[in-house]
């Protein structure tokens, strides 16, 4: 396949695989717990550690976002002669920091994807065929974050039990303003100003190619939060035994996710400890498996951007170019 | 493709300078007597500008919606139902934008020729408005095309009653004036519990996308998408700010204003009715000129009114 073929196809396929796995919750929380891991590995390399420590805001971004298989690797190959000389800069490490997000959501689509197979195959699938990750997202939200008790990575993720709530009322704000109408408008200006980022919007002159890149690149409202509320608030038994227990989702067990919950609550985590759970976490969850992988790509990532693999290389052990992700 | 350093920065600027020039454009568009849109809001930060042209629209098809024997088309086109992903969170996201009235009608009139269908799902128009459905039927179809270009049309038509704002905390500041409209009295709460309320919004939305949408220059969204969340914040302190206040703004939204009053009720007002009243405020002015247009465009397609009467509708 000639490279403007493959670059078209991967570019392509940004807006046309739209229902690929993608929970935000669980995303924003594999990558928060592989950079509580990456953080102690002397294998993952400094500039991607200090970019997200000093973004991290951004790279949780990055793990919410689309793209990866297009843009992890060529951000880390732009910038990395400028690590260590005047040029790097704030842009390198907001662009570095989307990048570990970037591949950290690949390390949770391709760990999590194939099981998510499981409810697209029930022949009545409840509320949706998404049933998988609505529940996954409802048992990430209390176990990694406390049901908001313990505050993500970045400062202006804001989680609570409001989070997967019915006009989130329970929040004292919502005696004072109609919570149902705010969202509403709210939502729009999310929507609309995310769409003032995109290229075509100015660019663009043709009305009829307008419109196309409109209905693609709008950020549609797809999921109804009524399905991730109720999995929260009333999770089914027959639900949660075959979407979380049976597939083992999570272990809060797993040695490598207590090490990423000790990290996470701010206490040193040892290299050897790391190192050591990393090894048997492909017997574990698959919320373990997707923690080791993740930081099996950041090595990658860390050998892409010390040249000791080239793109190619890169791209096969990241597993860009099997395909899959979005 | 990947662009150098230098590239993006330029990409950047250079879309300050396009906004920049397409509100030079289209004021010379003016004055050369062309049919022109209004100019893009300029704020120059990633968010810009705050959510009063989504109320405006939103009111607007509240209003339109109780619209005397409004085809079938129109009704979906502009579903106000933000559960649904269809066509409703289609129209009111276009909002203003660079195309004009001229250029908008041919999209219509061609779906007005050959009615509603979707080739690409060969799926029905109820399948595509089931709230059960998961989204799965939403893509593509003449629904969302008829979608944009409606939205489109208003889109302009509502920014030339849009709120003027100097900034984005200015607009904050004025999008809180109209939730205080919205919610009427309510209990004292504290600037703290409303931001949070605000920023605990945002996971939600952010989840019912799945995913952001990156640009095709990924590597410059990724800085624009840094900026647009210190924006959110930005907003969202200044919105809380302006809520509280004693004496909120309400020379752009008047609760007591006929056309809010309508829009706000449950019970079904005749549109010819509602039209003779007059509006008090600039918002309420905004939702007559939409429902006069809607309420044109509805005559059109039932082939009452040319389309040259459309036209001067949305002037």
């Amino acid at each position: 396949m000639s490279f403007f073929l493959s670059s078209f196809l991967k570019a392509k396929s940004i807006v046309t695989k739209r229902y690929l796995m993608s929970e935000h919750i669980t995303h924003i929380a594999v990558c928060e717990d592989i950079v509580h891991l990456a953080n102690v590995m002397p294998t993952v390399e400094k500039s991607l550690k200090q970019s997200v420590a000093h973004y991290p805001d951004e790279c949780q971004m990055g793990s919410a976002a689309r793209g990866n298989h297009i843009f992890a690797l060529p951000i880390i190959e732009k910038y990395r002669s400028h690590w260590n000389t005047p040029q790097w800069n704030e842009e390198a490490e907001i662009a570095y920091a989307f990048s570990v997000g970037w591949i950290c959501h690949r390390a949770a689509d391709l760990q999590m994807k194939p099981i998510y197979k499981v409810s697209k195959s029930d022949e009545n699938p409840p509320a949706s065929k998404k049933a998988n990750r609505v529940y996954h997202d409802a048992v990430t939200l209390h176990e990694v974050y406390g049901d908001g008790k313990i505050p993500p990575l970045s400062p202006r993720i804001i989680l609570s039990t409001a989070t997967f709530e019915q006009d989130m009322r329970s929040l004292p704000a919502t005696k004072g303003i109609d919570q149902p109408n705010l969202e509403r408008l709210l939502n729009g200006l999310i929507q609309r100003s995310l769409l003032d980022q995109q290229d075509f919007l100015d660019d663009e002159k043709d009305i009829e190619k307008w419109i196309a890149q409109f209905l693609t690149k709008q950020q549609r409202l797809g999921d109804n939060l009524q399905w991730y509320i109720d999995a929260y608030q009333h999770p089914v038994a027959e639900r949660t035994e075959r979407y979380v227990t049976s597939m083992n989702y999570y272990n809060a067990n797993d040695s490598i996710i207590k090490l990423a919950r000790a990290a996470q609550q701010g206490n040193t985590i040892p290299t050897t400890e790391v190192t050591n759970a990393l090894k048997t976490a492909s017997t574990e969850s698959q919320y373990a498996q997707a923690l080791e992988r993740g930081c099996r790509y950041l090595e990658y990532a860390s050998q892409f951007f010390r040249k000791e693999i080239d793109q190619a290389k890169a791209e096969v052990v990241i597993e860009i170019s099997m395909g899959g992700g979005e | 493709m990947i662009t150098t350093e230098e590239n993006i920065q330029r990409e950047i600027h250079r879309r300050d300078f396009l906004r920049f020039m397409g509100f030079v454009g289209a004021g010379m568009m003016v004055g050369m007597g062309q049919v022109s849109a209004t100019p893009m809001l300029n704020f120059s930060t990633p968010v810009k500008a705050g959510f009063s042209s989504l109320a405006l629209m939103d009111d607007t098809v509240k209003l339109a919606l109780n619209i005397p024997s409004l085809v079938q088309p129109i009704k979906l086109a502009i579903n106000p139902d933000i559960q649904l992903p269809v066509a409703g969170n289609i129209a009111r996201l276009v909002g203003n934008n660079s195309f004009s009235v001229s250029q908008w009608m041919p999209i219509v009139n061609g779906i007005k020729s050959h009615g509603l269908h979707d080739p690409k799902k060969n799926s029905t128009l109820v399948k595509q408005i089931n709230p059960l459905s998961d989204g799965e039927g939403a893509l593509g179809g003449d629904v969302q095309r008829l979608a944009v270009a409606v939205g489109g049309l208003i889109g302009n038509v509502l920014e030339k009653f849009n709120v003027d704002a100097k900034d984005l905390a200015d607009a904050a500041k004025k999008d809180a004036a109209i939730m205080r409209g919205i919610s009427g009295k309510m209990s004292a709460i504290t600037d703290a519990e409303l931001q949070a309320l605000l920023k605990g919004i945002i996971p939600r939305s952010l989840t019912r996308f799945h995913t952001f949408i990156p640009a095709d220059n990924g590597i410059a969204w990724t800085q624009r998408i840094s900026k647009w969340r210190i924006d959110m914040e930005t907003y969202i302190a200044a919105f809380a700010k302006g809520y509280l206040e004693d004496k909120p703004d309400t020379s752009f939204y008047n609760s007591k204003d006929p056309f809010i009053i309508a829009a706000n009720s449950n019970s079904t007002m005749d549109t010819e009715a509602l039209l003779t009243n007059k509006a008090i405020c600039k918002y309420g002015e905004g939702l007559k000129k939409g429902l006069h247009v809607l309420n044109t465009l509805n005559q059109y397609w039932t082939n009452k009114v040319t389309e040259e009467i459309v036209i001067k509708a949305c002037a």
